[in-house]
Formats: C-alpha cells, structure tokens, sequence
C-alpha cells in the first residue's frame, strides 16, 4: 500500500508539474504570436505614415514650383510692366500706382517666401538650420514677435529625409503660435546630445488646458498636434505638450542622432522612402 | 526512515526560512508578497509548534491536542490567504465569485469539522483533506483564466503564477497522500513516511514561492 501512495503521490506531482509546464508553453507562444503581430501593425502603420508624408511632401514640392514658375513669374512680368508705365500726373493716381507697385512686391517676396518654405530641396540647399532661421526670420520681419533662437551642443547634420519631417514639425509648432497662441515672445532653442537631438519651443501666449487637447486629439486623429506626433513617432523620436492657461505653451520634441562613423559623417536614413528629389 | 523524516524536516525548514528572508528583503513590493511573506511566517511558526510544545514539556496529551489544534488553524488560515491571494490575482467577476463561495465552504466546513464534529484537537486530517480540494479551486481558475486571457504577459514575472504552480503541485499530490494514509494506514501506525513525503511537497512549494517572491509584478496591484 506504501507503494501504492507513494506512486500516487509521485503521478500526482508529474501531472501538475506537466500541467503548469504546458500552461507557461502556452502562454509563452501566445507572447510571441503577439510580439508578431505587434511588429507586424507598427511596420504597417510606418509605412503607411511614411508614405502620407512622401506623398505630402511631393505635393508641397508641386506647390511650391507652381508658385515660383507660375504665379510667381506672372506677378514679376505684371511687376516689370507696371515699371515700363509713367507713373500718372495726377497725385491722386500716382498714390494707386505706387501702392500698386508696393502690393505687388510684397505679394512676389510673400510668394517665394512661401515657395521657400513648402519645397523641401530648400533644406538640402541651405541645411536645416539655417532653413529654420529663415522661417523665424519671417516671424522676425512681422515685428509681432520677439524671437529667441538658441543652438547648444556640438551640431550634427542627420539624414535630410528625417531634416525635413523636422522641419515639418516645427513649422507646425511656429504655425499654431501665429494662430492660436496670442504671444509676443518666440524661444526656440536645439540642444544636440551625444545621441539625440532635444528641441524646445515654447511661447509667452495665452496657453491652454491640455486636458481639452488630449480630448481633441483622440477625437481627430487629424489635429495639427496629432500630426507633429505622428512625425516624431515616424523619427523614433518622443513629442510633448506643456501648457497653463495664461501662461504660454511649450513643446518638447526629442529625436535620435544617428551614430556617428569614424569620420563624423552621419549613418544611413532608415526607416523610411527617399523624399522626391 | 527516522533519518529520511529528519533529513526532508529538517531542508523544509530550511526552504521555509529562505522564503522568509526573500519575503522579507522583498515585502513591499506587492500585496502579492505581503501575503506570501505572511503564509511563509504561519508556516514557520507551524514548524516550530513541535518543538514549543517540548520546550513547554506538555503532557502527551496536551502535545496531542495542540499539534493538532495548530495544524487546523494554520490550515484554515493557509487556505484564507491563498484564496484572498487568488481574489487580487484573478480579473473575472465570475472567478472571484466563485472564489467568494470557496472561502465560505472552507470557513463551513472548519466550522462544521472543528466544532459539530469535535476534531478541532483530536484530528487535522479531515480538515486538510477538504482544504487541499478547495486550494485546487483557485489554481484551476487561475489556469483557465490564463488560458482564456487574449493578451498574452510574461509568466515568468508573475507572481500568481508560481504561487498557483506551487499550490497546484502541493494540493495535488498531496491528495492521494493524505487520501491513502487515512484510508490504508492503520490509526496508530507510524506517519513519518507520510510526513517525509509531503516534507518533500512542502520543499517544492517552497521553491515556487521564493521565485514568485523574486518576481517583480507590472500589474497595477502595487
């Protein structure tokens, strides 16, 4: 019977230990079939952003040769044509003309102001940070903002595919300062680390809840806030919103350098299609 | 046999204090362990209630009496705790109804037992019987919640999961264990090659609590 007891007791302890041992293979497949899928989603929905910004972005190169060949052009031949004139003998019409002629220039500098900052050759030409000098210098010329830009660190160039989502990202924080921020006062200041890129931009403006925008931003997913997320994900990079009302707002973006080769140029853009050249 | 009884006794005591420690050294780190670490005390104590009574010189008697009377209620408190343990770790309302009920049958049938039947100081091997079918009601929930759960997690970082192998392990075995030796063995036979064996279960489910001791849970249980 001694035997028999122990048997049982030693059957019992297989069984269970089997038992429990199945349960972790289980669970252990199930974790890897959902790793799976997991990477699976995030390599569609990277793609899937990845091709929307090169698509966005190749509309914004049409654009923004439309407006330089085209309307551009127009208004610089409309411009010559009203120069060939003699200017009117009576004052009041020499006061149109001129305002005519001044409407006029200030339309062709506004266009290729807007050229400059849709086409993303732009930043390949002059480099991203001069590009985004450029857009705080037109910020600058309104004479509506103090602009602070400040660059710390030893600068490092990265792929221009990653510049230019960057400078997308930025353009969109300046843009919803001109738009909903009320401010006076711009800083804007890139601090380059060993292995990522830490941006702050941030505004004397009238703030907000950032509760509401949470909100916002989970109703539509096509909020301007959402899309600079987005980018920053399409990055590697992290993005934060920190705001009061009354107190201004300022936006936190992080982004991972490449590693560096031996002769400091950077690594290949990964992770996403050529731009349109 | 009297050498195999004091050799399995003897590292269950040792598996015993080791948990302790790691239950010590890791208490706050869950309501999970501050259970285990509770258990593992109550056990300790319970190992040490032979000896309390020698030092104490009772009577045989009074010994009788009180290894058993400690045995019942560190049984019925080793089963409240697991179930309280199981009621944290289980999410589906159904499953810790059930456990609800299990808690109920098990304080029913102390009751019943101890005090209706009168074994509370005279016998501990009916009430441990009833416990060990009633400690296999939370792991089997535990396992067929795992088994449905859709969202996979890690078990190797998970508490229940090696507190629910170790009891699972223990009440399982220890079933045809008690189950034998109360239907084969003879009343006054000698119960050391039963005590030596179940010494051996308790070393196992002393194992499986010293690593869900060193689990670090990412549940929201904090």
């Amino acid at each position: 019977m001694n035997e028999l007891i122990l048997i049982g007791t030693l059957l019992s302890v297989t069984l269970s230990g089997l038992l429990m041992f199945l349960l972790w293979r289980f669970k252990q497949k199930q974790l890897a079939q959902d790793e799976t899928l997991n990477r699976i989603r995030v390599d569609f929905e990277q793609n899937l952003l990845n091709t929307r910004i090169t698509l966005q972005e190749e509309n914004f190169q049409k654009l923004a040769r439309e407006i330089h060949d085209n309307i551009g052009m127009s208004l610089t031949v409309a411009r010559l044509n009203l120069r060939l004139l003699d200017e009117p003998a009576k004052a009041d019409q020499q006061s149109h003309y001129r305002t005519a002629a001044e409407q006029l220039d200030k339309a062709i500098l506004d266009l290729k102001d807007l050229s400059r900052s849709m086409n993303p050759d732009i930043i390949k030409h002059l480099g991203f940070l001069r590009s985004v000098e450029l857009e705080l210098n037109a910020l600058r010329k309104t004479g509506l903002y103090t602009v602070d830009f400040t660059v710390s660190g030893e600068q490092r160039p990265f792929a221009i595919e990653k510049e230019v989502i960057l400078f997308r990202v930025i353009q969109e924080a300046l843009h919803n300062i001109l738009k909903h921020a009320e401010a006076t006062a711009i800083q804007l200041n890139f601090d380059f680390r060993n292995d990522e890129l830490n941006i702050l931009i941030s505004d004397n403006g009238i703030g907000f809840h950032t509760d509401t925008i949470d909100r916002k931003r989970k109703e539509q997913r096509s909020s301007g806030l959402f899309n600079m997320e987005e980018r920053c994900q399409l990055l590697q990079g992290s993005f934060a919103i920190t705001s009061e009302a009354g107190k201004g707002t300022s936006v936190y973006i992080s982004i991972p350098l490449p590693q560096q080769k031996n002769d400091g140029t950077p690594g290949p853009a990964v992770g996403f299609a050529r731009l349109p050249q | 046999m009297n050498a195999f009884f004091d050799l399995t006794n003897g590292l269950m005591l040792l598996f015993n204090l080791a948990a302790l420690l790691i239950g010590i050294l890791h208490f706050r780190r869950s309501i999970f362990h501050k259970i285990l670490c509770l258990y593992i005390s109550f056990a300790l104590f319970q190992d040490m209630v032979p000896y309390i009574t020698y030092f104490l010189h009772f009577s045989p008697v009074q010994r009788h009496y009180w290894m058993n009377a400690s045995i019942n209620c560190f049984a019925l408190l080793e089963g409240l705790l697991f179930y309280y343990y199981f009621y944290i770790a289980l999410r589906e309302r159904f499953n810790r109804l059930i456990l609800l009920t299990g808690t109920g049958l098990l304080v029913l049938t102390a009751a019943w037992l101890w005090f209706l039947m009168g074994k509370f100081g005279n016998s501990f091997q009916s009430f441990i019987a009833a416990e060990l079918f009633l400690l296999l009601v939370p792991c089997i929930l535990y396992i067929l919640e795992q088994v449905g759960a859709k969202k996979a997690a890690p078990l190797y970082n998970d508490p229940a999961f090696w507190t629910g192998a170790g009891i699972f392990i223990f009440a399982a075995s220890s079933i045809p264990l008690f189950l034998g030796w109360s239907l084969s063995f003879p009343v006054d036979a000698n119960p050391d090659p039963i005590y030596s064996i179940n010494n051996i279960l308790y070393i196992i489910l002393f194992t499986s609590l010293m690593i869900a001791l060193r689990c670090k849970p990412s549940s929201t249980h904090e």
